[in-house]
């Protein structure tokens, strides 16, 4: 173990400038994926939020009996997705209503506009605004439906924007890993190639190729987890600065932190096994 | 039961036959000096027994079982072999003691028991006082006296000298000779390959004539 560590330290002392710059490059590149990710996980928070309120509203047809009512209840809580159906009433409506905007307008008619209602909550989960939408669809060819409210479109359209989020997130990762692997496989590689007299002489006494190996993955492990910490130093820095306006929680921001680490030693070791491989086959 | 034995091994490089149809054993605590001109094969010979080299055709057999040259049965049969070269093949960067307890290092030792036990190897060869020097302040005799050092210090039961005379004037020369007769003296077998045929006088030892990679024995 004292031998590795020594041998660690001998290659990290002679990388010199080689190895600040794979870890400079290592953490530039995971901050630039943890921003994203927060980008994407404050998005996420927002749109969970918003789309747990999405309902679909049925205004029912003024002078709908009981029983016809009763019986498009049981119907629509059939239907899949459905979670809850809630008869609203005209005066319900109208009491929501003043609750809302006031009860002046309400006082200035002479009865109540209001249509009775069926609200609809739906099971939370992808994909809610286009359920909503075909519920709604449904539901407003039904005898004794006036109108079908889903809430428009905003659902779909902060759907499709956290969807293409989480792509953008996939292929900036993509590019984060393969430039932090390829940043640590270089100087690996550099590593490799000036201590090939040491690694032939190990070779010739006896060494296994898992005791040749084992300093340079180790090597590469301690140059992503460095590049990786700095990041998280960089990106902690950056919430305590920025963080009243992005609405992320401390567990957000320890999974974005963990995940930067965790990342940079898993990039540091698939690095160093990608230049061990190459040069010593 | 031989420790190490060659049947029929060829090795071809492209067109290039170097060893052809080599039958040779090796016995526990023998001597054996292989004689040949530059080219013969011989350095390709030692490599084939260290398992450097695998050959083209043919078998290898460590202890009467068929050698596969797999990566952990090569680093274990090295482990009972050391090996010295004409250049001596010390590394530069580490002092006299470290280069010899690298070896020892590699199999898994400790620092302490490793640098006392090669401390030991190092007074064997008369170099325990140069311990703290780096090698290139020695000279090329005090060099091979490290090497040789390097290779005895995990007590293998094979020596392999592949023209370790080579570089050396005539009195390092002899040094370097002694020590290696002591060596196969106190029990361990010697391979050794030279072009020097003076040498072929001086032992009455075992003797294979080495030429364009076929083997005489004489």
């Amino acid at each position: 173990m004292r031998y590795l560590v020594r041998e660690v330290l001998r290659s990290l002392r002679w990388g010199g400038r080689a190895t600040l710059i794979a870890v400079s490059t290592t953490c530039t590149a995971l901050v630039v994926l943890g921003l994203f990710l927060a980008g994407t996980l404050a998005l996420y928070r927002t749109s969970r939020r918003l789309m747990s309120k999405v309902h679909v509203e049925v205004y029912l047809k003024d002078g709908i009996s009981q029983r016809h009512m009763a019986k498009l209840k049981r119907t629509i809580v059939r239907m899949p997705g459905v979670v809850r159906v809630s008869y609203i009433d005209k005066d319900s409506a109208a009491a929501e209503f003043c609750r809302t905007f006031g009860a002046e307008l309400l006082s200035l008619l002479p009865e109540n506009p209001l249509p009775a209602s069926l609200r609809i909550r739906l099971k939370p989960g992808p994909y809610v605004g286009a359920r909503a939408r075909e519920l709604a669809e449904r539901i407003s060819k039904m005898r004794g439906v006036e109108a079908v409210n889903y809430g428009g479109g905003w659902t779909e359209t902060m759907e499709r924007w956290l969807w293409m989020a989480l792509g953008l997130d996939l292929l900036v990762s993509l590019a984060v890993g393969l430039a932090v692997a390829s940043a640590v496989a270089g100087t690996v590689r550099l590593t490799v190639w000036a201590r090939r007299e040491v690694i032939e002489m190990m070779r010739l006494v006896g060494a296994t190729e898992g005791f040749i190996r084992r300093p340079f993955v180790l090597e590469g492990i301690i140059k992503g987890l460095s590049g990786g910490a700095s990041a998280a130093l960089i990106l902690t820095a950056g919430y305590k600065t920025f963080g009243h306006i992005v609405p992320l929680s401390t567990r957000d921001l320890c999974f974005i932190l963990g995940g930067c680490i965790l990342a940079g030693a898993y990039l540091g070791l698939l690095g160093s096994r990608m230049a061990l491989e190459e040069v010593l086959g | 039961m031989s420790l190490i034995s060659l049947e029929d091994v060829w090795v071809e490089k492209g067109k290039i036959k170097v060893l052809s149809g080599i039958w040779l054993e090796v016995e526990r605590g023998e001597f054996l000096l292989v004689l040949g001109p530059t080219g013969a094969g011989k350095s390709t010979l030692l490599r084939v027994l260290h398992m450097d080299e695998r050959p083209t055709r043919g078998r290898v057999l460590v202890d009467g079982k068929v050698a596969k040259f797999g990566g952990r049965e090569v680093a274990l049969w090295r482990r009972r072999v050391g090996m010295i070269f004409q250049d001596f093949k010390l590394l530069p960067d580490r002092d006299v003691l470290e280069n010899v307890a690298f070896a020892l290092y590699v199999t898994g030792m400790g620092r302490r028991d490793a640098r006392r036990r090669a401390l030991e190897a190092l007074a064997s060869v008369n170099m325990a006082h140069r311990r703290h020097d780096m090698p290139y302040v020695l000279s090329g005799g005090e060099q091979q006296k490290v090497a040789i050092a390097r290779a005895l210090v995990h007590g293998p039961e094979l020596l392999l000298a592949d023209e370790p005379t080579g570089n050396l004037d005539r009195e390092a020369a002899e040094d370097v000779l002694q020590l290696i007769e002591r060596v196969h003296r106190e029990g361990t077998a010697v391979v050794l390959a030279t072009h020097m045929w003076e040498l072929a006088g001086r032992w009455p030892f075992r003797k294979v004539l080495l030429e364009g990679g076929r083997v005489r024995e004489g």
